[in-house]
């Protein structure tokens, strides 16, 4: 049904993109480099994330309460900077100082983990610091990635950009157990070679990559100059405020953050497939695994896709792939192809969204704004997100999981339905 | 910025070796230093590495002499008895002691007198190891054993003993069934880390809780599983997660359930424990014959049951990781707040009909065995110093 909406889209695309395919090593080298940054300090963190629960419940013997804690910290600590970084990237026209900053943060912070030892503590603040660079860099990157890509490209670059991202985060894990094989419980051993390899990964946005030029600012992102160079000004809390009245990116923003709100989180999703499959607790992390080697294959072809008919269009196709994720979980009959094709339309939801609508974001957006847009935008459906899981576990507990389930499949095309009519108003090109 | 681009080069190619060089010299030498041989032992509490007290000669044998139990050679639990890598537990039987430590032991003398039997976390080389001593002398009288757990039970003279393994990127929980004289009998493997466990008072069954985890501190699911055994079959009879749900005369049915620290009555086929189900804490009763819980109250965590099977002491939770150990009457429903103020993470131990004892974090990694009166009068005073996971043996 999607296709028919978009001939009048495909025509559009057509006239700037020479080429019916855009060849994916066409975005960019700053794309790249940024995706190099990305993969390198996916795979220091998630190499750390992975060993971190055992590292505190076993080595230093947390209990399993104090561990939920830092679990907390880890959740709400990123939403809060997120915001101020991208106003401040674009107040000073900075993004890759403010983004490195970020980097270099996390990167501390693996040394931070040698030296606080078993303090609980030192441990917790050095996973807040850890997280607050997370969230600083995520905007002004992202911001970075659409000023230095073509407009028709936007979806590709973001495709690249998420499934080197993507690759790393699977990586880390991998090296993780490959220290703890060679050399078991060596926990500092860990956090060293993390350290090492998110050292290279900061090298790499500080020594080769540039700030985007300011005229590449404003003729990549003129959003039918609704800013134009003249009136710029400043960036301050007000054009923050002016920029959530801009009735295109509200709509994106309102879109966004009511489809979080009917997205239950992956961890509850496996919980639910677990349960009725009874995959033994040694094979949950293959389901994580899975969903990001979907997500990692498809994140380019799918950003092609987008650049093609639309990338309104994918982006909401992504959530009908959500809901085809729902419907698999409630089939009478479970067994492992069906899980397979459960997680794949997971990973293919995530192709299809997480870029993309950081690519269509990044079109809406006037570009001395890009980074506080895109800031606003992910803390809008973070937050969601959050309701989202906490209303999943109130009506999971309430009325079980196959009703739960079905109540936020209704949920889902409800709101699927009212922001297709909203978003097709959104002019994307 | 002025750099040239193949100064950057330089740059960037030095910052990479120089990274690598040290990334895999570090895991070189901590690969040499640990060595794989390291990674199935068990590891004690306070991270000391058991190895160190495999195979030790007994040398301040002063300490025995009270008690009539001479110390033995700690027997490791063979880990490749374990069969499949799955979320089931493994039984696996251990060998019957060499027979100089036979001849060595003398049956019963655990139970010649009522004892504490609890887990030492004294700075001394006896870390991590059970010991047991007389309820009136449980400071002076200590007998050191060979049985290393973080958390221990006993009854009716049989034992159960709680371990954890790291076996790559997850933990495991080594259940030890021991006799009288902390000779391993039968081992159970299950994935996650040892919180709870109990012995029903004659001896039939077992039931230990352990935390489930996630994969990652993102995602840190606090789940548990608890495990009914049998002991004379050496079996396991069931995850209680299996048990079907009754509340007000209805079967409940849901995915989210979760149960914790079982408490046995002396007629061992009926117990108590805390089930979580949709965010909420319910003290059920359960019997095994039947394989069912029935839900009798609500918000009880972590639940004890007296002597005389009167009352339950328990943890009610005040706000998240905030607990007032508490007193349920059974007949009545009349709960009554201990004196106790501080934060009490345990599973209480009734001491006897009137007094409960329960383990509170002194200095990290220390705990003291605490005591407080069962009807929420006086004040909690020290029992035992420097030991955890309390359980009277009558």
């Amino acid at each position: 049904m999607y296709q028919a909406d978009n001939p009048a889209d495909l025509l559009k695309n057509k006239r700037g993109v020479p080429g019916s395919r855009i060849s994916w090593t066409n975005v960019g080298s700053t794309v790249f480099l940024l995706g190099v940054t990305s993969l390198l300090t996916d795979i220091s963190s998630e190499m750390v994330s992975a060993t971190l629960p055992l590292y505190l419940l076993v080595a230093l013997r947390f209990s399993p309460f104090q561990v939920g804690v830092v679990d907390g910290l880890y959740q709400g600590a990123a939403v809060l900077v997120r915001v101020a970084s991208g106003l401040i990237s674009d107040r000073w026209r900075r993004p890759k100082q403010v983004a490195a900053a970020g980097y270099g943060l996390s990167a501390i912070c693996k040394l931070g983990f040698l030296i606080a030892g078993s303090s609980w503590t030192g441990i917790s603040s050095v996973i807040l610091l850890d997280r607050i660079g997370k969230g600083i860099r995520t905007a002004p990157r992202d911001a970075m990635i659409a000023a230095s890509s073509q407009r028709h490209q936007l979806g590709t670059a973001f495709g690249v950009h998420r499934a080197m991202d993507t690759a790393g985060a699977m990586l880390g894990p991998l090296l993780a157990v490959g220290i703890l094989s060679v050399a078991p419980q060596a926990y500092d051993a860990i956090f060293v070679v993390s350290l090492c390899v998110a050292l290279i990964g900061l090298a790499v946005i500080v020594l080769f990559i540039d700030n985007p030029s300011d005229e590449a600012v404003v003729s990549v992102g003129d959003t039918a100059a609704i800013e134009s160079p003249a009136n710029q000004g400043r960036v301050s809390l007000h054009s923050m405020g002016r920029l959530l009245w801009q009735p295109e990116f509200r709509t994106l923003v309102i879109a966004g953050s009511a489809l979080a709100l009917v997205t239950v989180s992956d961890g509850l999703l496996y919980l639910a497939l677990q349960q009725r499959m009874t995959i033994a607790n040694g094979f949950f992390p293959l389901l994580y695994v899975i969903t990001a080697l979907m997500f990692m294959i498809l994140a380019i072809p799918v950003g092609q896709l987008a650049d093609r008919i639309g990338l309104k269009s994918v982006f909401l196709l992504g959530y009908v792939m959500l809901a085809g994720a729902y419907g698999v979980l409630l089939l009478p009959k479970m067994n492992y192809p069906v899980a397979v094709l459960m997680l794949t339309l997971l990973g293919a939801y995530y192709a299809a969204t997480d870029g993309v609508f950081m690519a269509l974001a990044s079109r809406v957006l006037p570009g001395h704004l890009r980074a506080t847009g895109l800031a606003l935008l992910t803390t809008g459906i973070g937050l969601a997100r959050l309701l989202a899981s906490t209303l999943y576990g109130i009506v999971w507990g309430w009325l079980g999981v196959q009703r739960a389930l079905m109540l936020f499949i209704c949920g889902l095309i409800a709101v699927l339905l009212i922001a297709w009519r909203i978003v097709q108003k959104v002019e994307e090109s | 910025m002025a750099t040239p681009f193949n100064v950057k080069k330089l740059i960037f190619s030095l910052i990479t070796l120089l990274c690598v060089v040290i990334a895999v010299l570090y895991t070189l030498f901590s690969a040499r230093s640990r060595g794989p041989e390291h990674s199935n032992l068990s590891s004690p509490p306070a991270g000391q590495s058991s190895s160190a007290t495999a195979g030790k000669s007994p040398s301040d044998a002063g300490t025995q002499s009270l008690n009539d139990v001479p110390r033995q050679t700690h027997q490791k639990t063979p880990s490749d008895l374990s069969t499949g890598g799955t979320a089931s537990a493994t039984a696996s039987k251990v060998g019957s002691p060499s027979g100089t430590q036979a001849e060595a032991r003398q049956e019963g003398k655990l139970h010649a007198v009522p004892r504490l039997v609890a887990i030492n976390l004294r700075d001394s080389p006896d870390l991590g190891k059970v010991e047991f001593a007389p309820l009136d002398a449980v400071d002076e009288q200590k007998t050191p054993t060979d049985l290393h757990c973080e958390r221990v039970y006993f009854a009716a003279n049989k034992g159960i003993c709680l371990s954890r393994q790291i076996k790559m990127l997850s933990a495991q929980t080594v259940a030890t069934l021991v006799d009288a004289n902390f000779q391993p009998i039968t081992t159970f493997r299950t994935d996650g880390i040892p919180t709870r466990a109990r012995i029903s008072p004659d001896g039939r069954f077992a039931a230990f809780t352990v935390f489930v985890t996630g994969h990652s501190y993102t995602d840190v699911q606090m789940s548990t599983a608890t495990l009914l055994l049998n002991i004379e079959e050496g079996k396991i009879i069931a995850n209680l997660e299996e048990f079907k749900v009754f509340k007000d005369g209805n079967e409940v049915k849901a995915l989210d359930f979760n149960y914790w620290g079982v408490t046995f009555q002396r007629d061992s086929n009926f117990f108590y424990a805390t089930l979580r189900t949709g965010g909420t804490d319910y003290l059920v009763h359960g019997d095994i014959k039947a394989k069912t819980v029935t839900v009798i109250y609500q918000n009880v965590d972590c639940p004890s049951l007296s002597p005389d099977e009167t009352r339950i002491a328990f943890k009610k939770m005040l706000s998240r990781n905030n607990w007032r150990l508490s007193v349920l009457d059974l007949k009545t429903l009349q709960e009554t707040p201990l004196a106790e103020t501080r934060i009490v993470d345990d599973q209480a131990e009734w001491l006897d009909n009137h007094r409960v004892l329960y383990s509170l974090p002194a200095s990290p990694p220390w705990m003291d065995v605490m005591v407080v009166s069962s009807d929420g009068s006086g004040e909690p005073k020290i029992f035992a110093k420097g030991v955890t996971s309390p359980a009277v043996v009558r």
